[in-house]
């Protein structure tokens, strides 16, 4: 096994997405039945602005959403 | 000073010194929560002593140092806790000859921006405002929101466990996102504010608490942010709107429309107030939605008459806000404004156009609108349909009242 990082709670969770240049920000994963996953990327950031951040210049935060979770650390 | 009283006077020393001497606590103690749970400590002990002994001098100052006693207490206790690991650099920043300063307005700001984090939403963003800076108690939160005790404290337990471990940081953000960021907490002052301006659920019409403590707050922003336009031009909103409070209502809690209010109970000095701190806001360019809002409320309100009232100009404030903030509830106010400037035809026809739109469809104050043009237009059967749709719509006891009173006047032919 390569890696697999636990992550935090649901509640725990940010939504980022970019549309027109605008980032958008909400509470709570995105939940759509319909959507796939599409990857995971785990950084090291110092606060969640800085997650947030990077989760806005992801490119696939301009046309689909990017989730923002905490990893787990006991 | 007898019991009650000197509990009286310990609640309004809290309140006043709540989000002074917590946001201090945060920054020195790096940890929100902590920083709650010793204020609270120094809140239970101040009951204890100060009755007996007498109010402090300085009150701030003695809560502040009684809590940081508190929280060394709490992270001695807590020290085999693995959380607690940056307990050790939290004490020696609270070693005892720290310089005793309890008014750093850097860390209210920072507070305001941590309760107001968009990775929170926005019920969640105004009850910790609520909270934390205004020092309300959790149970006059829910009451203010005609919630429950529980859902609140929840909420807050909630969001609390969020920023502790997403790291929602506790600082003022940098240049590039700070007009995103102030512009979430300004809508959160804003959205307290209209929400006591009229409250949408309930017997009253008037939420007086949640009006005052939002213009508190704006005026606690204002001082921190001198020289932010969209701040001052807030505070300038809530002024102006609030300056007719209490024209608003009548003697039995009746909501009493713009038309007909008695102009002699309008607060001028707070007119007046607004007024400079508008021309203040316009100066810089450019022009922000709360400046065009604030606007528009100062010519309602310097208005000598509702006949006296400036329509044209505010239809023109009107298309500036449809530029700067599109919302459905501007294009109603637009249509609204045409129908005074321009007769009720030219208002109907823009009504009629924003029909199909769901938002309007649902808002008992779209068809409260085209209700009063239809009834001025001599269109009662529907006017009476717009009424009654208005009044299934309106969870408000005052509105849906008033909105009942006028759609019972359609069968009398005077009116």
């Amino acid at each position: 096994m390569h890696n697999g990082p636990r992550l935090g709670s649901s509640a725990a969770t940010t939504t980022v997405k970019v549309r027109d240049g605008e980032r958008l920000i909400t509470d709570g994963p995105f939940i759509e039945a319909r959507e796939q996953l599409g990857g995971i990327f785990v950084l090291e950031c110092n606060d969640l602005d800085e997650a947030l951040d990077w989760a806005a210049r992801c490119p696939g935060a301009t046309h689909g959403v990017v989730e923002v979770r905490p990893v787990w650390t006991s | 000073m007898d019991e009650l009283s000197a509990h009286e006077a310990l609640a309004a020393i809290f309140r006043a010194e709540h989000g002074r001497v917590l946001a201090r606590l945060i920054g020195l103690l790096g940890d929100f929560d902590l920083a709650e749970e010793a204020l609270a400590d120094a809140y239970a002990a101040a009951a204890h002593h100060w009755p007996r002994d007498g109010v402090p001098d300085y009150p701030a100052a003695w809560l502040l140092t009684t809590a940081r006693r508190r929280a060394i207490d709490r992270i001695r206790r807590a020290r085999t806790q693995v959380a607690y690991l940056p307990a050790l650099a939290i004490e020696m920043r609270l070693s005892p000859d720290d310089p005793e300063s309890t008014e750093n307005g850097d860390d209210r700001l920072r507070l305001f921006f941590t309760c107001c984090h968009p990775a929170l939403d926005q019920q969640t963003q105004v009850a910790l405002t609520l909270r934390c800076l205004a020092g309300l108690s959790t149970a006059d939160v829910a009451r203010l929101f005609l919630t429950s005790e529980a859902t609140v404290s929840q909420r807050i337990v909630r969001a609390k466990r969020k920023i502790r471990e997403t790291r929602i940081p506790y600082r003022v953000p940098d240049r590039d996102q700070l007009p995103d960021r102030l512009r979430a907490v300004l809508a959160v002052l804003y959205l307290m504010f209209t929400e006591g301006h009229t409250a949408t659920r309930g017997g009253q019409l008037v939420r007086d608490e949640l009006c005052d403590e939002s213009i508190r707050l704006a005026r606690a922003l204002r001082e921190l942010m001198p020289a932010e336009p969209e701040v001052t031009a807030l505070l300038a909103l809530l002024l102006l709107t609030d300056a007719r409070r209490a024209a608003r209502r009548s003697a039995t809690g009746d909501l009493v429309p713009l038309a007909e209010q008695d102009r002699s109970r309008y607060d001028y000095r707070t007119i007046a107030e607004g007024r400079y701190l508008l021309s203040q806001a316009i100066r810089s360019a450019p022009v922000n939605q709360y400046a065009v809002q604030a606007a528009i409320a100062a010519l309602h309100a310097e208005a000598p008459t509702a006949a006296d009232t400036d329509w044209p100009q505010i239809v023109r404030l009107y298309r500036i806000l449809r530029t700067v903030a599109p919302s459905p509830m501007v294009e109603l106010n637009h249509a609204i404004a045409v129908a005074e400037a321009d007769g009720p035809l030219a208002g109907i026809a823009l009504l009629d156009t924003l029909a199909s739109e769901a938002t309007s469809a649902k808002s008992h104050l779209f068809h409260a609108a085209r209700a009063d043009l239809l009834r001025r237009l001599g269109r009662y059967a529907e006017a009476m349909a717009a009424y009654d749709t208005a009044i299934a719509l309106s969870a408000n006891d005052a509105e849906r009242s008033y909105l009942s009173r006028r759609r019972n006047q359609l069968t009398e032919p005077s009116t």
